[in-house]
Formats: C-alpha cells, sequence, structure tokens
C-alpha cells in the first residue's frame, strides 16, 4: 500500500495571494490508496523523503541601498542586484559553518536566484566555495550562468551535494555570482537552502532509529534470543507462559541481558532501569537484580549496582515485583562498553524469576521540533483549540466498512446531481467499488452506483484515477489514467452509470504520473474554472492543466505563501476564506488558516471533539482527511479515516495490514 | 499521657498527698455539685471549684471553645463574650482545726492535661526535664504566688474563699515571649484539651519550704521551671505535712472550632507590596480592622520556589470533566516540542479575596484553583492558614476537596494538603533543643551541606495527598515506566503501558503523612529507607531519603473518591507530645489511622504552628517516580473548587 502517496494526492493548493481566486474543485481521497488498484509503483523511499531542511537564508536586497542594487529592474520587490562591467563579484552569504544548527547533518545545497540580461550571458557564474580555518580553499564550485531569453527574468536554481567530511565549524562557506564577463545584469530573489539527510527532531522514526533502538525491552523468557545464560530458563511455575529463570536448586547466577550503549544513540544514555517478578519459595532469599558494566579496553569495572530481595517484601510462594533504577555514572563508562543486567541469586536459595523489564535511559527530552514553517500568528486566538464535532451517521452501513480494508480509496466530486450542490462519495475497494449521496430528504446516504465487475475500469489495476472538472466543462470528471501507456480518459456519470466523454489523444506525461509516487506534494486545485495538478516545492509551483485535449505544464514563478507550508501538508477547503492544514509528519497538527494579503495566516488550532462513539482520529498511526459538501450543501464536512497499521516497522507509508486493537478501534467519522 | 481523670483516680491521688490526711468524696444523688473534702490535723479544705460560675451542671468536663474575637493578642480563656467577668470564679472552703488561729495560703495552678509530658520519670525517679514544656499557670501576675487568707482564723472558723482566675498565654510571663516590654501571649497560645485546676493550701510553715519556684511559676531553679504539678504529686511537696492539695474534680475541656463564616483577612504583606488588588475585598474577606481584629482565617499564599519552574505544554483542558484520559496524556506528553512548551512556574494569585471565600450562612470557606487560557497560562494554588499559632491539638477539618482523579485516572495535577506549619519568628517559636551530636539542619530548603543547627524555629506536619506512588515497601520503589517515544506512526512507542505493579493504583492517590523533623537524629530508632512501626496493631513504614532529608513520611494509598467524591471527608492530624498519628474517615466516630510516629523515630515539634488547607500545584520533579509529571499536564480549563466545612482543634 502506499499511503502516503496517495495523501499527498489529496492535498490541495494554495496559491500566492494574487493567485487567491482558486477554490476547492475536488479532490482525490484515499483513505488506504492500494497498490494493485490504482497501480501505482511502490512508494520509494527517497532521499528527498528524509532530507529537511537545515537552513535557509535569502540576501536582504531590499535593504541595500547603494551601488550594489539598481531599483529599474526586480522581480519582486523594488530593488535588484546590479552588476555592470565595473562589478565583478557581488553581494553574496559567507558565514561560519558553525553557526548553522546541525551542520553536521547537512550535506546538500541549494542555491536559486532570477537573473535578467539584454544579453546572451556568457561570462557569469555562480560560485559557492568552503575555506578551512586558515582561510585556506577547499572546495570550489563555480556553476554558468545562461539565459534561454533576453530581458525575462528567468530562474536558476543549482543543487549540490556536499562532503559532510567539509561541513566542520571552523570552516566558512561563501557564496556569490562572478560577473567573470563584466557583464551587465540583474539578479533578485537570490536564496540558498541547505538541507541534510537526517534532522533526528523532527523525524520520530528517525529519532527511534537514531536515540531509540529499543529502549524498552520485556523478557517473559520464552524465547532465549539475546538471554545470556538461558539455560538457566526451564519451564516452571512462571508469573506469564510456561518458562522462567529457575533458581530452585539454589544455583547463584541466573541470566543477563548485555547491551552496548551506543545502541541507544550518540548520547550516553543517564538512568537505567528494570524490573522482575520473583516468586520465593525458601526464607532468607536474596535475589540480586544487578547493572552492571566493564570498560571494553581495559576490562575494569565501570559500575556495579545491586538491588536485594533482602530489602522490602516477598511473601513466600507469591509473585512480587522487584523494581530498581540508577542514574549512571556517565563520564565512567564510555559508549562502546557493554552494559549488563543481570540475576543473581546470591542467597542461593529456591527462587524463581519471570517477566523481565528493561529501559534504558531516563524519560526522553522533548524530541520533536515543529515542523511548521513561520506561520504569521493570529494573536490569541491562533492559541485556540476548536472542537470538531463528532456526527452521527451509520458509516458502517454506508461504506460497507464493517471490516475497514487497508486497501481502500476514496473520490469525491459533484457526480451525481450536479444542482443540490452536494458531493457524492465515491468508495473504491479491493473487489467492490460504490458511490454514495446524501439524500437529504430521508437523511440517509443513498447507494447511487456499485460495481464488483473486475473489468470495470474503476476497478482496474492499472489505472490511476482522479476526480474534479478537468476539462473546465462545469461537470465533474473522474479521470482515469492507464500506468502501463499512460493513456487517458474522462468519464462523467450521468444517470445511473459512468459514461466516457473523452478519450485523450496525447498520453498523460509520464513524469507527472511517477511524480504521485515519488513526490509528495502533489495536489489537486482549481484555477480558472477547472482542477489541475499542482506540484509544489518551497520554490515554486509546476502545474499540470488540461487545455483544449492536451497536459500543459506550466510553472508559477513565485510561491512565497505556498512556503508556509511544509512539503508534506495537507490543504483541505473549509469554510469560506479558510482551510484546514494537516501537518501528519511527526503529530497530528490540524490547523485552520486563513489567507489574506500577508499570506497564509494560522488562526486557530482544531481537535476532534471526543465522542463516545469514536476514537479520535489523532491518535492513529494513519489518519487521512477528506473535506466535502457530503451532507450540506453550505456547510462542509470532515470525512476522516484512522486506523493502526499492523507493521511493526511502519513509517507511515508502507502498510500491509491493518491493526485491530480494542483501545484503538479502527474507523472513519464524519465531523464538522 | 492522660486524657481524662476519673473519680477514682482523683482520690486515690488525693490520699497519696499524706498519711494525715482524711478524704471525704461525696457524690451526692440527689446534689449536682460533688461534694470534696480535705483535712489534715490543721485545717480542711471543702469544696473546690474552679470554675463555679460556667456551666453549673454536674458534668465532669466542662467544655469551652476558644474566642476568635479580638484574640489576636492571645485567647483568654474565658473571654469577658463567654463570661462578662472575663474569668472564672474560684470558690472553695477552708476551716480552720488548729487550736491556734492562722492564716493559711492558697494557690490554684491549672494544667494542659491531654498534652503533657508525664511530670515524673520513673527512669531517674526524679522531674521529667520536659514537663516544663507543659502548658501549666497560675495567677497571672506571677509574682503573687499563694494568697492569704484576709484574716486570722479562728479556731473552727470557716471562710469560703472566693476568686478568680483565668487561662491566657505565655502563663509563666516568660521574656522569650516578650518583644519590647510587651508580653505577647499569643506566642504561647494555651493549648487545647482538658485543663485540670489544682488547688494548693498550705500554712505559713510549708509556704516556707516551698521552693520560690513553685510558689511563683515564672522563676526558674538551675535554667528550668519547676512543675508544680510534679512538686505536689511526685516531688518534695508530697510530703508537706501541713499542705492540701485538691483537684477540681471537673475538667475544662478546650477546644478551637473557629467559625469559617466570620471572615478572611488579608495580610499585605503577603501580597509584597500596599499596591496591590483590592478589588474583590468584601465584607467577609479584606484587610479592614474587623477582619483583622476577629477573622480566624487568612488567605495562603504559598512560598513559590524558583525551583519549581518547570515548561508545561500548552493545553487548557478540563482534566476533571472525565474525557481526559492515559491517552491524551500519552499523546500531550510526546508530541509538543520544546518550542511549544509555556514555561512558567506555580503560581499564586495577586488578587486576593478573589479564589477565597469566607460563606457566613454556612460557616465555611470556599477555595478554587483558577481556570487559566490560552496566554494567561497558569497553574494556580490556593489556600487558607488560620491565624492564631498553637502547639499540639488534635487538629479535625471537614473539608470537600476537589478529586485529583478523573475516571481514566487521569491526575489533574494538584495535590490536597492538609498541613501544620510554623508560625515562624524565630527564637521565641524555637522548637526544643536537638540535642544529638549534629542538631537539625539549619533551613527547610537549603541542601544537604546545610549547617547543622541546636534550635531551629522550623516546622511542619502534612497531610498531602497526591498522585504518586508510595516509596514502601522498597522493592516497589521507583516503578520502572517505558521511555515513551515520539513516533506517531507507532502507536505503542508513544502510548506507553502503565508498570503492572501500578495498575491496580489507577483510582488511587497517596496520602503522604510527614513530618518535618529537620533531619534531627536524637531520636533512638532514628534511621533512614523503609522502616516499620508498629501502633495499635498495625505496621506502617516510615520513609527518609538519606540522614540529612529533612522529613519522614509515611505513605498510604487510598481510593481518591471515598476521599473527595462524596459531599465531605474528615482528616485529622494528632499532634501529641510524644506521637503524631494521622487519620481520615467519612465521620469523625469512624476515623481510621493512616499515618503513625512517635519521638523515638522522629523528632515532634514543640513550637508554635498554624493550620493550613490547601489545593496546590507541586512540581513532580520532587515527587520521584509520579505517574503523570505536572508539565504534562494541561493547565486547568475551569475553576477548580474546593470548600472547608468545619475546623475543629481539641
Amino acid at each position: 500500500m502506499t499511503l502516503a502517496s496517495i495523501i499527498n494526492i489529496s492535498k490541495l493548493l494554495f496559491l500566492q495571494p494574487k493567485y487567491l481566486t482558486i477554490a476547492l474543485l475536488l479532490s482525490i481521497f484515499s483513505c488506504n490508496g492500494k497498490q494493485e488498484k490504482q497501480a501505482l509503483p511502490p512508494m520509494i523511499t527517497d532521499v528527498k523523503k528524509q532530507v529537511e531542511l537545515i537552513y535557509h537564508e535569502a540576501l536582504p536586497i531590499e535593504l541595500f541601498d547603494d551601488y550594489r542594487v539598481s531599483n529599474k529592474k526586480f522581480y519582486t520587490g523594488t530593488k535588484s542586484l546590479y552588476f555592470d562591467a565595473k562589478m565583478e563579484f557581488g553581494s553574496g552569504f559567507k558565514f561560519l559553518i558553525g553557526k548553522l544548527n546541525n551542520y553536521n547533518n547537512i550535506d546538500s545545497l541549494e542555491i536559486s536566484l532570477m537573473h535578467l540580461a539584454a544579453q546572451k550571458l556568457k561570462g557569469v557564474k555562480v560560485v559557492w566555495t568552503i575555506d578551512d580555518d586558515k582561510t585556506k580553499n577547499i572546495v570550489w564550485n563555480g556553476s554558468l550562468v545562461e539565459n534561454k531569453a533576453l530581458n525575462t527574468w528567468e530562474q536558476l536554481k543549482l543543487g549540490f551535494k556536499i562532503n559532510p567530511e567539509m561541513m566542520k565549524a571552523n570552516h566558512t562557506i561563501n557564496i556569490y555570482v562572478w560577473n567573470e564577463g563584466k557583464e551587465e545584469l540583474w539578479v533578485d530573489d537570490f536564496e540558498i537552502n541547505m538541507f541534510g539527510r537526517v534532522i533526528p527532531s523532527t523525524n520520530a522514526a528517525t529519532n527511534s532509529a537514531q536515540t531509540n533502538t529499543k529502549t524498552n525491552l520485556y523478557y517473559d523468557f520464552e524465547q532465549p534470543a539475546d538471554i545470556l545464560r538461558a539455560e538457566k530458563i526451564g519451564q516452571s511455575i512462571a508469573r506469564s507462559g510456561k518458562m522462567t529463570c529457575n533458581f530452585s536448586n539454589g544455583s547463584e547466577y541466573g541470566i543477563g541481558i548485555k547491551r552496548t550503549f551506543n545502541e541507544f544513540g550518540p548520547q550516553k544514555i543517564k538512568k537505567l532501569s528494570a524490573s522482575i517478578w520473583v516468586y520465593p519459595t525458601e526464607k532468607e532469599h536474596d535475589m540480586v537484580l544487578t547493572f552492571s558494566s566493564v570498560n571494553k579496553k581495559t576490562g575494569e569495572l565501570n559500575f556495579w549496582h545491586g538491588k536485594s530481595t533482602m530489602d522490602g517484601q516477598f511473601p513466600l510462594n507469591q509473585w512480587t515485583i522487584l523494581n530498581s533504577a540508577i542514574d549512571l555514572p556517565t563520564d565512567k563508562f564510555n559508549l562502546d562498553d557493554e552494559v549488563e543486567v543481570g540475576l543473581w541469586n546470591k542467597g542461593k536459595t529456591s527462587i524463581l524469576c519471570d517477566d523481565l523489564h528493561i529501559v534504558y535511559g531516563a524519560a526522553s527530552d522533548r524530541m520533536g521540533e515543529s515542523n511548521e514553517l513561520q506561520l504569521q500568528n493570529n494573536g490569541n486566538e491562533a492559541q485556540t483549540h476548536l472542537p470538531l464535532n463528532y456526527l452521527e451517521y451509520d458509516k458502517t452501513k454506508i461504506f460497507g466498512l464493517n471490516n475497514l480494508e487497508s486497501q481502500i480509496t476514496f473520490l469525491k466530486a459533484n457526480f451525481y446531481q450536479p444542482k443540490d450542490g452536494l458531493e457524492s462519495i465515491l468508495v473504491i475497494k479491493k473487489q467492490v467499488a460504490n458511490m454514495w449521496w446524501f439524500n437529504q430528504k430521508n437523511k440517509k446516504f443513498d447507494l447511487i452506483w456499485e460495481t464488483k465487475d473486475a473489468q470495470h475500469f474503476i476497478l482496474d489495476k492499472n489505472a490511476y484515477l482522479a476526480a474534479g472538472d478537468f476539462d473546465g466543462d462545469n461537470k465533474a470528471d473522474l479521470l482515469q489514467v492507464n500506468k502501463l501507456d499512460f493513456s487517458w480518459k474522462l468519464y462523467h456519470f450521468e444517470a445511473k452509470d459512468w459514461i466516457l466523454t473523452t478519450t485523450g489523444a496525447t498520453p498523460f506525461p509520464k513524469s507527472w504520473l511517477n511524480s504521485f509516487n515519488t513526490i509528495s506534494n502533489i495536489h489537486l486545485f482549481n484555477s480558472a474554472s477547472k482542477t489541475s495538478f499542482a506540484h509544489v516545492t518551497r520554490q515554486q509551483i509546476e502545474v499540470l492543466q488540461l487545455d483544449k485535449g492536451k497536459w500543459i505544464l506550466s510553472s508559477l514563478a513565485s510561491s512565497k505563501n505556498v512556503a508556509a507550508s511544509n512539503d508534506d501538508d495537507i490543504l483541505l477547503d473549509w469554510n469560506e476564506q479558510s482551510y484546514l492544514k494537516l501537518n501528519n509528519h511527526w503529530r497530528f497538527d490540524l490547523k485552520q488558516v486563513k489567507l489574506n494579503k500577508d499570506g497564509i495566516v494560522y488562526h486557530c488550532n482544531y481537535e476532534f471533539k471526543k465522542d463516545d462513539k469514536a476514537s479520535n482520529p489523532k491518535y492513529y498511526e494513519y489518519t487521512a482527511l477528506l473535506s466535502g459538501n457530503f451532507l450540506s450543501p453550505h456547510k462542509k464536512q470532515l470525512l476522516v479515516c484512522y486506523f493502526n497499521c499492523s507493521n511493526s516497522d511502519f513509517n507511515g507509508q508502507n502498510c500491509n495490514g491493518i491493526e485491530n486493537n480494542i483501545e484503538f478501534p479502527n474507523g472513519i467519522s464524519f465531523y464538522y | 499521657m492522660t486524657s481524662t481523670l476519673n473519680f477514682t483516680s482523683i482520690s486515690k491521688s488525693m490520699i497519696s498527698i499524706g498519711s494525715m490526711l482524711i478524704v471525704f468524696l461525696l457524690n451526692s444523688c440527689n446534689s449536682k455539685k460533688i461534694e470534696q473534702r480535705i483535712i489534715n490535723k490543721s485545717f480542711e479544705v471543702v469544696n473546690f471549684d474552679a470554675t463555679a460560675n460556667y456551666q453549673t451542671t454536674s458534668d465532669k468536663i466542662k467544655t469551652i471553645n476558644f474566642d476568635y474575637k479580638n484574640a489576636m493578642e492571645g485567647f483568654t480563656i474565658p473571654s469577658k463574650n463567654q463570661l462578662s467577668e472575663g474569668f472564672f470564679k474560684i470558690n472553695f472552703e477552708l476551716k480552720n482545726l488548729a487550736a491556734q488561729p492562722q492564716k493559711l495560703y492558697y494557690k490554684v495552678y491549672y494544667q494542659n492535661i491531654s498534652y503533657k509530658f508525664n511530670e515524673y520519670d520513673s527512669l531517674t525517679k526524679s522531674e521529667n526535664t520536659l514537663a516544663e514544656e507543659n502548658f501549666y499557670g497560675s495567677w497571672e501576675q506571677t509574682a503573687i504566688t499563694f494568697k492569704a487568707t484576709p484574716n486570722m482564723l479562728k479556731n473552727g472558723e470557716t471562710i469560703t474563699i472566693v476568686d478568680s482566675i483565668r487561662i491566657v498565654g505565655n502563663p509563666r510571663n516568660e521574656q522569650r515571649f516578650y518583644k519590647d516590654g510587651t508580653n505577647q501571649r499569643w506566642k504561647r497560645n494555651p493549648r487545647v484539651g482538658n485543663y485540670q485546676f489544682k488547688l494548693i493550701v498550705c500554712t505559713e510553715q510549708d509556704l516556707k519550704q516551698m521552693p520560690e519556684e513553685v510558689k511563683s511559676i515564672g522563676l526558674k531553679s538551675n535554667e528550668r521551671f519547676i512543675n508544680p504539678f510534679y512538686y505536689f504529686e511526685y516531688g518534695a511537696g508530697k510530703k508537706l505535712n501541713e499542705t492540701i492539695v485538691m483537684n477540681d474534680p471537673v475538667l475544662l475541656k478546650v477546644s478551637a472550632n473557629p467559625d469559617l463564616g466570620s471572615g478572611v483577612f488579608i495580610n499585605k504583606d503577603a501580597f509584597g507590596k500596599e499596591a496591590f488588588d483590592k478589588s474583590n475585598f468584601c465584607k467577609t474577606c479584606g484587610d479592614n480592622q474587623e477582619l483583622f481584629n476577629n477573622a480566624p482565617i487568612q488567605q495562603f499564599i504559598n512560598y513559590v520556589d524558583a525551583s519549581t519552574k518547570f515548561n508545561n505544554i500548552p493545553l487548557v483542558k478540563d482534566i476533571m470533566s472525565d474525557d481526559y484520559t492515559q491517552i491524551d496524556y500519552n499523546w500531550d506528553k510526546s508530541f509538543y516540542t520544546k518550542e511549544e512548551l509555556i514555561p512558567t512556574i506555580i503560581k499564586t494569585t495577586n488578587k486576593p479575596c478573589q479564589t477565597v471565600f469566607s460563606d457566613p450562612t454556612t460557616h465555611s470557606i470556599k477555595i478554587k484553583n483558577p481556570a487559566s487560557k490560552p496566554g494567561e497560562w497558569k497553574k494556580e494554588s490556593v489556600g487558607i492558614i488560620t491565624r492564631h499559632g498553637m502547639t499540639y491539638g488534635k487538629y479535625r477539618v471537614k473539608v470537600k476537596l476537589t478529586e485529583l482523579l478523573n475516571k481514566s485516572g487521569v491526575w489533574n495535577g494538584l495535590t490536597n494538603a492538609i498541613w501544620l506549619i510554623t508560625q515562624g519568628g524565630g527564637e521565641w517559636n524555637f522548637r526544643r533543643n536537638c540535642n544529638s551530636n549534629r542538631g537539625y539542619m539549619e533551613t527547610y530548603w537549603g541542601g544537604i551541606n546545610d549547617k547543622r543547627v541546636k534550635a531551629v524555629d522550623y516546622s511542619e506536619i502534612d497531610f498531602e495527598i497526591i498522585k504518586a506512588p508510595p516509596y514502601c515497601p522498597s522493592n516497589k520503589f521507583p516503578p520502572v515506566f517505558d521511555r515513551p517515544l515520539a513516533n506517531n506512526k507507532n502507536l505503542k512507542d508513544w502510548h506507553t503501558s502503565t508498570p503492572p505493579d501500578l495498575i491496580q493504583s489507577k483510582d488511587k492517590i497517596t496520602v503522604a503523612c510527614t513530618n518535618w523533623d529537620m533531619a534531627c537524629m536524637e531520636p533512638k530508632k532514628f534511621s533512614v529507607g523503609c522502616n516499620a512501626i508498629d501502633y495499635q496493631g498495625k505496621t506502617y513504614h516510615t520513609f527518609r531519603w538519606d540522614s540529612v532529608y529533612r522529613a519522614l513520611t509515611e505513605r498510604q494509598e487510598e481510593l481518591d473518591d471515598e476521599l473527595f467524591a462524596g459531599p465531605f471527608y474528615y482528616f485529622e492530624i494528632d499532634w501529641r507530645p510524644t506521637e503524631i498519628i494521622w487519620r481520615i474517615g467519612a465521620t469523625p466516630d469512624k476515623m481510621r489511622i493512616v499515618g503513625y510516629m512517635n519521638d523515638e523515630v522522629t523528632s515532634i515539634p514543640n513550637n508554635q504552628m498554624l493550620l493550613i488547607i490547601t489545593q496546590e500545584y507541586h512540581n513532580t520533579v520532587w515527587w520521584p517516580g509520579a505517574p503523570f509529571a505536572q508539565d504534562n499536564l494541561p493547565f486547568p480549563l475551569k475553576d477548580i473548587p474546593g470548600e472547608i466545612l468545619e475546623l475543629v482543634v481539641e
């Protein structure tokens, strides 16, 4: 299953203010997109998904007020950098690498600028260098600036890999325009971005890998794996299962668990806790839960700690817990030293032990950093948490979701009875597809259409589907793209079935179809009364639009306001002039945003109001939203799909099956 | 400790005074008055009644409450509101049996017998050195020793002596409690409990044999006071042949039962400056003279240590509405960033009377921790404190304090506390010297390197009811909590499970009973760690972190619903000279012990203390093993009310 790709497809895009005439047209939504159904290639766990922006800087050209700038030509604002024959080197960026947070994670540099010249450029380069602490140049890279058109602002975007070994705190990086040919040109919007593969604090999964490889360990002794002296384990009276660490013969040394400190991250853990359940059968027992560490190089003891059953209350022939914890002497061990938690039957009495629980490290510091880009804050209002109220409907019956499948796709559009303003919900499961429309008279969802025909185009495994008014005829289209040959068709829903209205004469752009799987930020949005695809990065927006039977690619040059959204945010149309923005990167974070002349303004947080009939979707490993006028043409509702994945290593993208958890029942709910 | 004195014991004590004495104890069925007659060869004494003008019934115990009106200078028993004269009338008859006319001399002593040390030390067979701490007195002017009969009594002549007495603070007129020449009797207020009045009548010859320190209780011998009750019952006074000692067979039971509806005084010193917000002042809450004179209660402002600073999650929730679950807690704990947290400290109000109300109709005090809202983040403690210091007593409060756990077992972050704290003041309120080699830790807030001193004025006895695990038995502490991980793609990473040994405590809170003994190591069983102490067939476990830790605590888990979900519940600190007993119960006659300590394990304070009742926020850093961390609990969305319905000290 390729959840992330489908989620991203569901995003809506908001353009910068001057393009704010857009409104939601239609969006495609997948609760649980499926590879088979839509034949999307498996999600590539690509570098880009793991890369995070570590540093961004824009040259403050508007603040310059001297010979370096011109106010005659500019791309944004009122000024640009000006070069002529006398100006060989322009303003740029120069700083000590050590000033950057996480600089040692940086592995790529992106340079972006707009340039304009009246002549064909030949001798202009964008240069970036790294000098060591003695100002000796150790990296030099120059890229030629070329213009395709004269007197036209063009964007130059360059990307470079950086050898992380060059990124030392006392090294200096220098980025500038070298007008080697001493030509006349203007440069604007000169920006740099530095990316790193890993930002532990913003990526929980990465955190897990980096700093918390299984810090909570349980041993019920049913399996001997990872246990030292496992021969001490045998079948006996057990607290759980059948196996215990059995000292009934009065033996002295029991099992042990050995780990290396560096398994738990690059920082030394500061605490070690453990518990063991003890079943003494003789008095005067002295079972010791031990923590110890030996210096790997010298063999000397770093520390030893033991807690005995001699203290506390341990009735005979009962299971009683022995808890122990120590603050680790971090100055006394090295990261490559091992630490052992063990059992020592010092009293040599008959005693049983079971269910060892070890926790490495203290409660973690707060790990996340808000991966929100700086949103403007609408004062105190922004602090408020408005409730999303649960809407009671018999969803189970409606959508046939008695057993939520891990492969299900939702599309929504005004397919049925366009004049009523209600959007129908097209539900596509593995072997059945159906469409539902809310009947306002009887206040129930009516089944409008259904197929179980595996040959139906909607159930075609090689089809990619999207909903929207792609051709601008004011009717909802169902777009089908064949993932094998990239042919495409548009369908309308008329009367009781789907009618083919358009067959594409030219293929759907192959790269865009692939993009759906490899680029996180593909949205559907309305522009000029039709639905388009948009690919959003923080620097630009590319738009794919159907025009006279052809898919036309265009670029929206600036995306300042879009940049207030993260790459993997989901944007949904909501109430008038406001939108829901979901960031589910490392936590569920649903905000209402508004658009004004300043861009995207953070208005408030949304919280799901607790209801006995539904769990809070934000707690689920997978949550997807679809907004629409499902129940009322006047007020939108939010359809929320939430479930937990059975994969123990679920990363938000690939899920092989849904986990049934009594405490967290999976479900689909309406909120408003 | 003797709490009652029955008729039989009185008669025995009378007989033992001298072989020449003949004692008649007549209990007339027809008369309500008990008649006493004690005769020696020189005179007889009949019918000693120290409270003749008060509650003229046949009860063996008369009762009287502290009168809180205009009592800031100290309690007097009785007050002029209780008896117009302002004194108890003493009444007894003397008859001269000697052949020669003689003057007789008399003196009346009183002593609190509920909260006292035994006067006699059976080991040393001498006066118990601690008996001088007992609250006893006589005439207010200690320079007046024994009073003589007005005239020489002829043989067979009978005279009725009418005199007066009252119980006041600092009855020995100790300079320790003086300031600028004024006897600040409030610094050693009368104790609650039963008082016994003792009449001494003697001839001039015997009078000459008595030490001046007995005749005048304000004098010391070898830097010590002599307790007259020891002197006449066990000491040399017992052997005086021409001295009659007669106890009033009726005891006077003194209690404190302040009217909680009579107002809350605001001490401006607690708010730091003169220009504080007085907008919530009203008739029953403020700083006017009427309230200053008469209000028994003052709004309490918690001391906020800078170390209580913490970074709280930026959430405002009504935890007690029961829709805030462990899941919510776990999520909020994991999924807020450092940058989003709200740096704060525990707050106290700067608007006195806004969160404390004295209700004259219900005679109760209502308190509330105020609601918070985004941008005005606060976790604000609230409470009240009494204004009249006392030493010892059974402090019982009837309260309806907030529930601490919601139905999901999530803690609301509050600690309900009923506690005694030193009245402060420095030397005049010093505890008894700590006679171990090391003494007390000098301050209650200092660290392990704090200086040790002989005496301190700090004392504290607590009920603190909080969501925290017991420390004992030691095998269960500390609980092992999984380390959560902020990974929203794996439920189990952030929604960690509760340790199995704590699951059964989900609906329980911990009642922590603590005595701040300032780590005085004098008690012979002073100890650290968990140690058992038995009392009335039950074992309690004391706990002290280390030998410099200033408090000894006992913790017991109780059902939150039982203590706080009902209309009210009783909490009682029974502070006695040699032991402290903590009790709780649904009614005063169904109290059960939840904590017990004695002077073998901890230094029992003997200075003057005040009672505080609070709903306060604590930084859980100081409560190791707490399953909920204060900084991970939301700010309160709604006011959190509490009510103090009754306070009795007896």
